[in-house]
């Protein structure tokens, strides 16, 4: 751990608790700072990506890369969602269509914008997403035609066994619950981006390489194993919901890389000392609630709003606990294929009943939840919320945007939440 | 009974033909979506049946399932299903051509894990993935055959290549037919409204391919007063239109559709499959795959090149674009496809509610930008 200041060990009520929070946040800012002044001044070629494709070929070739969805978050807490969502209007796309992914495509054509958060985002040399829906390869088609950059998708097939408990078997069997089909097509897709990659920078595939980055990625994702355990175990919430975004989210935006290992140790190490010191985040805490679905990132003030209030404290998100269930694949003979192994249901795990439902209440449950808000967005929700209530759990559905600021009416949200704590958790 | 009648019969009451075909000892097989091939289903020895209910009415049972995104139509779909209405069937094939398809597939099957519904039949997931490249046909040509395989299994019949020809004969007999309606009421002297237009050809989703090849020839044999002249309008929605209130609602506004960007309607042509094909299996996918639209697999320039044509067919006043309120996907093609019609001087309408003042609203409004 590093050592730190007298001054930061007495702000720990302020709105950052974690020493590793702070380092995050600093080191994504001059990330990206670096990454524009490379593809800008050195011209070095980055992929456009979404959140749940293989960025680990593109490490293996060296190619840096932005993910959609931090772009989303990062426009979103900056408070521009709206700015961009007008000009996507302008343009005649309508205001139903998705939002979180969106982002992108209006920050590419809105490119003579001088107040772009960070400076806007620099035209990628290659695209790639997942096609988690129909709208999805119209709006990355889109993009690449904004930019003049391939896009390569990841195709991936249709669920036809959906094991309700696939969290307790998919770190090693992955290959029997996500289906054999199913893995073969996604690896083809990868193939595919590998060759765009070699055509890109005139290298060779290195199949180690990769193998090796895999084996950090593990340990990566095994310290974010022991952070949830430690959160679920502790007798208040050691660490706020919206740290747990930033420290977790920022590694796995760079997972695997030297700094991503040495963060996710630094932080399990954190979080772990301020269990043993018996240092809660809210130290009259009483409620624990889950988060379900996208993260609020409009607002992530949210997550702390209730505490004075009602004692209540956002102890989970999806973000920390799929790091692990999601993320860790052992059985690295074929890299490539592990790597197919865990993309292959990203989706449908966070997204189709029963996965979603059986999931969500195991970890509501083993994080000592008394309630849970989800977010009105996506898929499965209706399962979750009934799955949620029949395990004991009283549960909110939030009819909120985690984007478009537009909409939020903070007042009428923070009345829903604090009729939701009175009535149905007895804060 | 005209054949006009019948045809009508036949699309308000969807499964009366298929019910009468079981009720003789005949396998049925339920589709979903227009990608599931006919001539497969047929070289098996089942009688293939769309599986559509038509929305509007109230949905309570499919909407403790699903999410506000999913269109109306499939919708109205699980309520029927979760009614007993197509309890009967033998299989429910659910192509992945749509992603509110996929949805209801998922959506069944955790309904009959949860043992909340003794009335969904045993189901089959055809699944197609997004776009049109080789790997994709690959990775289809092993879904189809794995249909095969499991029709095979149901019927005890296999379909081989002679069937399969036989098959593909009589759906083409049908696309004729479906070809020379698509011609006939483009012509106002024919009498054809885009609302019957609609109906006749919707029919053929519920009849045997060879019976509704007849019942159209008889339908367009038959004597119909002249249309009175009317704005001439083209239909490009954001949703299947598996049923009449968007026509419906234009025509009481005066004016007429000739056309519909639509498997429901102008679109349910498709193309013929090659009769002498040496694979005839690999033949009938690649129609489906090739030349019916659909979001997922074909691409939008397929789209643009369809209504590019049918306006340098000329005889069209307008395009009405349908995009509705729960639309997550359509409106990402809307701006390029608008502006193909500009440019081809036309009016671009844009209705967004299945209502009667917003459907005079955008008709007036287009008359205003001429």
């Amino acid at each position: 751990m590093e050592e730190r200041t007298t001054e930061e060990r007495t702000t720990d009520t302020d709105r950052v608790q974690l020493q590793s929070t702070r380092l995050a946040q600093r080191y994504q800012r001059a990330w990206f700072q670096d990454l524009r002044r490379r593809v800008f001044e050195e011209g070095v070629p980055y992929a456009l990506t979404s959140a749940t494709t293989p960025h680990e070929i593109l490490d293996v070739f060296e190619i840096p890369y932005v993910t959609n969805e931090w772009w989303s978050s990062l426009v979103a807490a900056k408070r521009a969602s709206g700015y961009y969502l007008d000009r996507l209007e302008e343009r005649g796309f309508h205001d139903g269509l998705p939002h979180y992914g969106a982002m992108a495509l209006a920050a590419l054509l809105d490119k003579d914008n001088p107040n772009a958060p960070w400076g806007g985002l620099p035209r990628p040399a290659l695209l790639c997403a997942r096609l988690v829906d129909q709208g999805t390869e119209r709006l990355w088609s889109l993009m690449a035609e904004a930019c003049g950059a391939p896009f390569v998708p990841i195709e991936v097939p249709g669920s036809t066994v959906l094991y309700p408990r696939w969290w307790e078997v998919a770190r090693r069997n992955w290959e029997d619950v996500f289906e054999t089909h199913r893995i073969d097509r996604v690896v083809g897709c990868f193939r595919e981006l590998v060759a765009e990659c070699e055509r890109i920078t005139g290298r060779r595939f290195d199949e180690e390489r990769l193998r090796a980055l895999l084996e950090r990625v593990q340990e990566q994702e095994e310290c974010f194993d022991e952070v949830r355990r430690l959160i679920c175990e502790a007798p208040k919430l050691p660490v706020r919901l919206p740290e747990q975004l930033t420290n977790v989210m920022t590694a796995q935006w760079h997972r695997g890389s030297d700094w991503a290992l040495e963060h996710a140790r630094r932080f399990r190490d954190e979080v772990w000392e301020r269990v043993e010191a018996g240092v809660a985040a809210f130290p009259d805490e009483r409620v624990r609630l889950g988060w379900v679905g996208v993260g609020l990132w409009q607002n992530t003030d949210f997550y702390r709003a209730f505490e004075e209030s009602h004692g209540a404290v956002f102890v989970r998100s999806m973000y920390l606990s799929i790091a692990s269930d999601g993320y860790l694949r052992y059985g690295l003979r074929d890299p490539l294929r592990a790597l197919a192994g865990r993309y292959a249901s990203f989706n449908e795990t966070l997204h189709v009943a029963p996965w979603l439902p059986e999931w969500t209440v195991a970890d509501c449950r083993r994080h000592r939840c008394h309630g849970a808000v989800i977010v009105n967005l996506g898929s499965a929700v209706k399962f979750t919320q009934r799955a949620l209530e029949v395990a004991g759990i009283p549960t909110l559905v939030l009819d909120a945007d985690a984007i478009d600021t537009r909409g939020w009416d903070e007042a009428r949200m923070r009345e829903v939440m604090a009729e939701f704590l009175e009535r149905r958790l007895g804060a | 009974m005209s054949a006009a009648a019948e045809l009508q019969r036949h699309y308000r009451d969807r499964t009366a033909a298929a019910r009468a075909a079981s009720a003789r000892g005949r396998k049925v097989v339920g589709l979903v979506g227009s990608t599931v091939p006919t001539e497969l289903v047929l070289a098996s020895d089942a009688y293939p049946l769309t599986v559509a209910a038509a929305p509007g009415g109230p949905t309570p049972n499919a909407d403790r399932y699903l999410e506000r995104h999913i269109e109306d139509d499939v919708r109205a779909t699980l309520e029927a299903l979760l009614a007993g209405a197509y309890a009967w069937l033998d299989l429910l094939v659910l192509s992945r051509a749509w992603d509110s398809h996929l949805e209801l597939y998922y959506t069944l099957k955790e309904i009959v894990r949860l043992g909340e519904s003794e009335c969904i039949p045993p189901l089959h997931l055809y699944d197609l993935l997004h776009g049109q490249t080789p790997a994709n046909r690959t990775y289809g040509l092993e879904r189809v055959r794995e249909l095969r395989s499991r029709l095979a299994a149901l019927t005890g019949v296999t379909a081989t290549d002679q069937r399969l020809r036989a098959a593909i004969r009589a759906v083409n007999g049908q696309r004729a037919a479906l070809r020379r309606l698509a011609e006939v009421r483009r012509d106002p002297a024919a009498g054809i409204s885009g609302k019957e237009a609609l109906t006749v050809i919707g029919a053929g989703r519920f009849l045997e391919p060879a019976v509704h090849e007849q019942l159209l020839l008889a339908y367009l044999a038959e004597e119909r007063p002249r249309l009175e002249a009317r704005r001439r309008l083209l239909v490009v929605p954001g949703t299947p239109l598996s049923d009449l209130r968007l026509h419906t609602l234009l025509e009481e506004a005066g004016a007429v559709v000739v056309a519909e960007d639509d498997s429901w309607g102008s679109r349910s042509v498709g193309a013929d499959v090659p009769e002498d094909a040496a694979d005839p299996l690999e033949a009938v996918f690649d129609a489906y795959f090739l030349h019916v639209p659909s979001p997922r697999v074909a691409p939008a320039a397929a789209r643009d090149e369809w209504l590019r044509s049918e306006i340098e067919r000329g005889g069209i006043d307008a395009v009405v674009f349908f995009i509705p309120r729960s639309d997550h996907w359509f409106g990402w093609d809307y701006p390029r496809l608008r502006s193909l019609v500009e440019a081809a001087g036309l009016p671009a309408l844009l209705l967004r509610d299945l209502e009667r003042e917003a459907v005079v609203d955008a008709l007036t409004a287009g008359v205003r930008g001429r």
